[in-house]
């Protein structure tokens, strides 16, 4: 097989048919940017639900009783578990501190208690694999046990519900941005089939002078993945753009619901765009290809 | 160098374009295939180059059976072909020398030795100061000759033409008329289907009648040469 006259029959073609290159890119590109669009909406999205996620904590408080042994003991033994991923022990005296601080100005109130009524607790960070609500249950009871524990608190309600709205967000993000994965998908397979169909009779004749079908692949295989992957290049490009002009314009709305700022596609999405793109493009040409070919 | 035993063609919906057509060329020979259209010159030729593949019987080129022949196969069959067309069948956007150096570009031929061998073939056809040019800017006699000139390059052994002059003046005819007569003289074997019965009477050769897809008539058979069996 003669590749390098393959790669020039290739860059030949795309020089001979550059509008309708250009076209077609500008297709796909269009396609691309809509995917993009809907990943950066569902990263941002789904990172306040991450931010969200973090707080989820359990209080665990502790019995008035407790002594000092019980309460190290108790420490380590949680510190040891899985859930775990921060603990943090709060004792009677800051809890008091932290709702006078709460208070403020009305911290009067506090005056006619006769002695610190808050109990000590641990305030747990569960680590992400154990945000869901069986796992949250399952640790609360089993903390539970323990003698020095009085009782475990997370929320319960909130919660369910939380959780419930983040699996439905999920949920949605998979149905939405498979279709509009499939629906890219198909306008570029259909883009990059015009492509192959524009030369139809030109591939007829080579093979009228006896080029085999692995040859006159090659150059439609490269023309597909060019068009396919330059698209996606330019895609994320006006995804960088858009992403620069109304960062600053939604950075203020969006920080009141999270710490999170508005991120751009990570280099791993950006690199999983330009893959599918390749693959696009193959998958486009070499279905096409096969599809007009019967001379 | 070609030979069809009992050979049919049938489309679908039952059309049958060819039926029991026995035939033997021998090397070297100039066989005019003629008929009114529909008479089933173009599909025999189709099924010479494996266009196309006989619904019955057996197709032989140089002794390789081609009715069964797989497809892989039939880039490798072609290359030992010419043929030439009624439309030219050539790549606008390519010039006249890439058009006719493809055949060697995917032959594997180093790029001195095509230069060498395009414009040759070009000069052969008096087509040497057009390498340049692109097909459209060529009148319809010099598409054909850079059509002849691609079919030439790779010296085949047999050289096929359905109505090759079909688009062309009666002046430009006899010229390109000139080159098949010339390149038969060299030795190549030479099959040209035409409706043109004035071409015939001018440049008598073997004539092969075909009509409604049977064989009618076989100039060859008529004045003793080699018989087949037929049933």
């Amino acid at each position: 097989m003669q590749l390098g006259f393959a790669f020039r029959l290739y860059a030949q073609n795309f020089r001979a048919n550059r509008n309708l290159n250009f076209l077609s890119i500008g297709i796909i590109a269009f396609a691309f940017v809509i995917l993009g669009l809907f990943l950066l909406v569902a990263k941002n999205l789904d990172s306040v639900a991450e931010k969200w996620g973090e707080q989820i904590q359990v209080v665990i408080f502790l019995k008035r009783d407790i002594g000092e042994k019980e309460k190290k003991d108790l420490e380590k033994n949680l510190k040891g578990r899985q859930e775990v991923k921060g603990l943090n022990y709060v004792s009677s005296e800051d809890a008091y501190q932290r709702l006078k601080k709460m208070l403020q100005d009305r911290s009067a109130v506090l005056d006619g208690l006769e002695r610190n009524p808050l109990p000590a607790s641990f305030e747990i960070q569960l680590d992400k694999k154990y945000r869901n609500l069986a796992s949250i249950q399952r640790f609360a009871e089993e903390v539970k046990k323990n003698p020095g524990v009085d009782e475990v608190f997370y929320g319960q309600k909130w919660l369910k519900n939380f959780l419930a709205l983040v699996r439905i967000f999920r949920i949605l993000v998979f149905a939405i941005g498979g279709l509009i994965f499939l629906a890219s998908g198909f306008i570029i397979y259909n883009t990059v089939k015009l492509t192959v169909y524009s030369r139809r009779e030109e591939i007829g004749i080579m093979k009228l002078v006896g080029a085999t079908d692995g040859f006159l692949r090659i150059p439609f295989l490269l023309e597909g993945v060019t068009q396919a992957v330059s698209a996606s290049l330019i895609a994320i490009f006006l995804l960088w753009l858009t992403w620069l002009l109304f960062k600053n314009f939604l950075q203020v709305p969006f920080q009141l619901f999270s710490q999170a700022g508005i991120s751009f596609l990570d280099p791993g999405q950006m690199l999983l765009l330009i893959g599918s793109a390749a693959m696009l493009g193959i998958l486009g040409s070499m279905v096409s290809f096969q599809e007009f070919l019967k001379v | 160098m070609i030979e069809l035993y009992h050979v049919a063609k049938i489309y679908e919906r039952d059309i049958t374009a060819l039926s029991e057509i026995n035939i033997k060329i021998r090397k070297g020979e100039f066989v005019y295939i003629t008929g009114p259209s529909g008479a089933g010159k173009t599909t025999l030729l189709k099924l010479l180059f494996a266009a196309e593949r006989p619904s019955a019987g057996q197709i032989l080129i140089g002794g390789k059976n081609i009715s069964r022949i797989k497809p892989r196969e039939i880039p490798y069959l072609r290359r030992q072909l010419g043929v030439v067309f009624q439309d030219f069948k050539l790549i606008n956007h390519w010039t006249v020398f890439q058009n006719v150096a493809f055949v060697l570009e995917i032959l594997g031929f180093p790029r001195r030795e095509i230069r060498r061998r395009v414009l040759q073939t070009l000069k052969r056809v008096q087509l040497h100061h057009r390498v340049e040019s692109f097909p459209q800017k060529l009148s319809g006699g010099e598409q054909q000759r850079v059509a002849i000139a691609r079919a030439l390059i790779n010296d085949p052994k047999i050289l096929m033409a359905d109505e090759p002059t079909g688009n062309l003046d009666p002046d430009i005819t006899q010229e390109i008329m000139k080159f098949f007569l010339e390149i038969n003289d060299r030795g190549t074997t030479i099959l040209f289907a035409t409706h043109d019965r004035s071409l015939i009477q001018a440049y008598p050769k073997r004539v092969i009648s075909l009509n409604r897809g049977s064989l009618v008539g076989d100039s060859e058979e008529s004045s003793g040469g080699f018989e087949l069996g037929r049933t």
